[in-house]
């Protein structure tokens, strides 16, 4: 026993270290898994309101572009709503509905990169529901807290989002392997479907997260994999996400009904 | 010591303040992010209790992963380069190296260089693996640390000259 207690008491400054090291370990972990810890995180409200603060001072650099953005969007939402006013749908019996927010916090040079946005589950922000912004996807809420909300982005080596080629039922999966934040891979699409450089990838609107339609990227290059089954294409994203501001959450009114159906499906 | 101890707390959150406002924004050539607030542990006063230092370094990756969004990945890192510095700091100095106090002048340059790029290599290495978390495509990572590690040596000797540290 005195022994073993020698032998710890001289390498004290090792076995501190090693535990220092697993503590560090095991919250690296836990921040990655989905019911991780719900604390150490960008959305928890002492970095929350940092970063709220840092934003509300940066803010100010980009009023002009943000202006003009805003304009584009409002011109083009207009010509949306007369087109549904002529077709005669009432907003409130639509399945999707947005949340607006902003990003006070982004990375896109990481391997597992997330956003953290000024909108939490006080506005209605719910765990996995999906976000975008006007240009296109931009990830989906990991967590939340009140006020805050982190998004894990597309940019996001565990992001796994399902899209089609358009205007063809062929499903794939868009995944993101690291390094360029404009380049993504999708996968998983049948060799039979006819793609050509160019095409336009859009999400599929199979997942809640997100409605059908929306673009995601072109295709750039594309081959057959190992088993000549699959195609794995290159995609260049549409979205920036080094500069996103505004972003939506999308709210899926149905949600929770089409979960029940299948409550094994996580 | 007790006049020391001021300083370095000035020294922490000025550096934990400078790695989040404005390191962590900096993406030089488009995704290189210095890690500049590893000098603290580089430069943590030498004649010191060792497990203070571990976790003085342990709470300062801590903070510096809450900001970041990283998990632990940078208390994990920050934990093993002051577990480390004793061992580099007697093969890289001597074994008189406690006389020696650390000075960024121009005497000496080519060892002080030499334990500054070490750690900051040895920090940048476990925070890319970890981050990573795949020994696949090794010379990659092996790549992207060095890039890195290139980066945050330059901007830790611009601040030094920027502020002529005084051990």
């Amino acid at each position: 026993m005195q022994q073993i207690l020698i032998f710890l008491f001289k390498n004290k400054h090792f076995f501190l270290f090693l535990l220092l090291f697993i503590v560090a370990f095991i919250i690296t972990i836990s921040n990655r898994t989905y019911h991780g810890t719900q604390f150490w995180n960008s959305a928890n409200s002492i970095s929350g309101n940092f970063f709220q603060i840092q934003n509300s001072f940066g803010d100010y650099l980009h009023l002009k572009k943000d202006n003009e953005v805003l304009l584009q969007n409002n011109a083009a939402l207009k010509k949306e709503l007369l087109r549904s006013k002529n077709s005669g749908i009432n907003p409130a019996q639509l399945q999707f509905s947005s949340i607006t927010g902003v990003v006070i916090k982004n990375s896109y040079n990481l391997s597992h990169n997330y956003l953290t946005i000024n909108v939490g589950s006080n506005q209605g922000v719910k765990e996995d529901l999906g976000v975008i912004s006007d240009q296109g996807v931009v990830g989906i809420i990991d967590r939340v807290n009140s006020r805050f909300a982190r998004v894990q982005s597309i940019l996001n080596v565990k992001s796994k989002i399902s899209v089609q080629i358009k205007n063809t039922n062929h499903l794939g999966i868009l995944e993101w392997k690291g390094h360029d934040p404009r380049l993504a891979i999708v996968s998983d699409v049948p060799s039979l479907a006819k793609i050509a450089v160019n095409d336009t990838i859009v999400t599929s609107g199979n997942s809640l997260a997100f409605p059908k339609g929306l673009v995601v990227g072109i295709i750039k290059k594309f081959e057959l994999d190992e088993s000549q089954n699959y195609y794995s294409i290159q995609i260049e994203l549409i979205n920036d996400l080094t500069s996103i501001n505004s972003v939506y959450v999308i709210t899926n009114r149905d949600a929770e009904d089409i979960k029940k159906l299948d409550p094994k499906d996580e | 010591m007790n006049n020391a101890l001021p300083l370095l707390a000035l020294r922490f959150v000025l550096l934990v303040a400078a790695q989040i406002l404005i390191f962590n924004n900096l993406n030089v050539v488009g995704y290189l992010n210095p890690f500049v607030y590893v000098i603290f542990i580089l430069l943590y006063p030498l004649r010191t209790n060792q497990e203070q230092f571990l976790l003085v370094s342990f709470f300062l990756g801590l903070i510096i992963d809450l900001f970041s969004d990283t998990g632990g990945i940078h208390a994990a890192a920050s934990v093993t380069t002051a577990f480390v510095r004793p061992t580099l700091l007697k093969l890289i100095f001597g074994l008189a190296y406690d006389y020696l106090a650390i000075k960024f002048d121009f005497r000496d340059t080519r060892r002080k260089l030499v334990y500054l790029g070490t750690l900051i290599f040895v920090h940048h290495y476990i925070i890319i693996l970890l981050e990573r978390f795949t020994f696949s495509n090794f010379f990659m990572s092996l790549g992207y640390a060095m890039m890195t590690s290139i980066v945050t040596l330059i901007s830790c000797i611009i601040l030094l000259i920027l502020f002529k540290y005084k051990s």
